[in-house]
């Protein structure tokens, strides 16, 4: 028969090694959401970046419209952090140029990544 | 007669005197100066003015934007790309004005034919600059 003590020592060490290994798993899971969140805010955007990115995408977009070469495309405009990213078919080299320089024009506009490319006419 | 004559030329002698003075090299420092420094101003105000001109457009099209309106989106976004292009174009007027005060003193400096040519080359640079300005805003 084991004294009452050594029964009660073991039963109290029984339950801090359940809690440590709770706390250690907690501590892992909040550091790890952490980690994610750190990660998250390093490829995505905040609320207030995001509205500013929406006014750069229509105001481009805009732009595109009241210009008479463009206009004739539907050119799609996407902005992560005031960089602009242009993407579609156009009809010709010039219009791929004149899409670019036309979205740098635009005020909060700090680069742009022109993916347009030109559709090659059969015959 | 002869007294008419006389008269005359040294009307023209004195009229001609005062189109081909020129200012001391201290004084044309000093207004060179002064030029620039109201040109520096002109053109911070013009930059400050289209600042806040573009960021109240900004504040339309992002109100638009959120009200889900794409109507309104796209005219707020037209008018801000508008007002840019008027800002950009009083910047460059303004910076072009700025340039024609201090070319038009330094144009002091010298006398006669030769700054008459100084000051009417200060005036055509204008021109083209103000063109090239309501270019920008036209476009």
């Amino acid at each position: 028969m084991m004294p009452t003590l050594t029964r009660a020592l073991l039963v109290a060490a029984t339950l801090g090694c359940t809690a440590l290994a709770g706390c250690g798993s907690m501590e892992n899971r909040q550091s790890e959401t952490a980690a994610a969140k750190k990660s998250d805010a390093a490829h995505h955007e905040t609320a207030g970046e995001t509205v500013d990115d929406s006014v750069v995408t229509a105001k481009v977009k805009a732009k595109l419209v009241d210009d008479p070469v463009t206009k004739a495309y539907q050119i799609n405009v996407e902005t992560f952090k005031g960089t602009v990213q242009l993407s579609g078919f156009v009809d010709s080299a010039d219009a791929v140029s004149r899409a670019e320089r036309l979205a740098k024009d635009v005020g909060g506009v700090k680069d742009v990544k022109n993916s347009l490319q030109v559709r090659k006419t059969e015959g | 007669m002869r007294l008419t004559v006389v008269c005359a030329l040294a009307a023209a002698v004195i009229a001609l005197g005062a189109c081909t003075k020129h200012e001391s090299a201290a004084e044309v420092q000093r207004d060179v100066a002064k030029a620039k420094a109201e040109g520096e101003r002109n053109v911070a105000d013009a930059q400050a003015d289209a600042k806040e001109a573009n960021a109240d457009a900004d504040r339309d099209v992002a109100k638009s934007i959120a009200d889900h309106d794409q109507d309104d989106v796209a005219k707020a976004a037209h008018d801000a790309n508008e007002t840019a292009d008027k800002g950009k174009a009083k910047i460059m007027i303004a910076q072009a004005e700025a340039a024609h005060a201090v070319a038009v003193e330094k144009c002091e400096a010298l006398s006669g034919a030769p700054q008459k040519e100084c000051k009417d080359d200060a005036d055509k640079t204008l021109e083209q600059r103000k063109d090239a300005a309501k270019a920008e805003q036209d476009q």
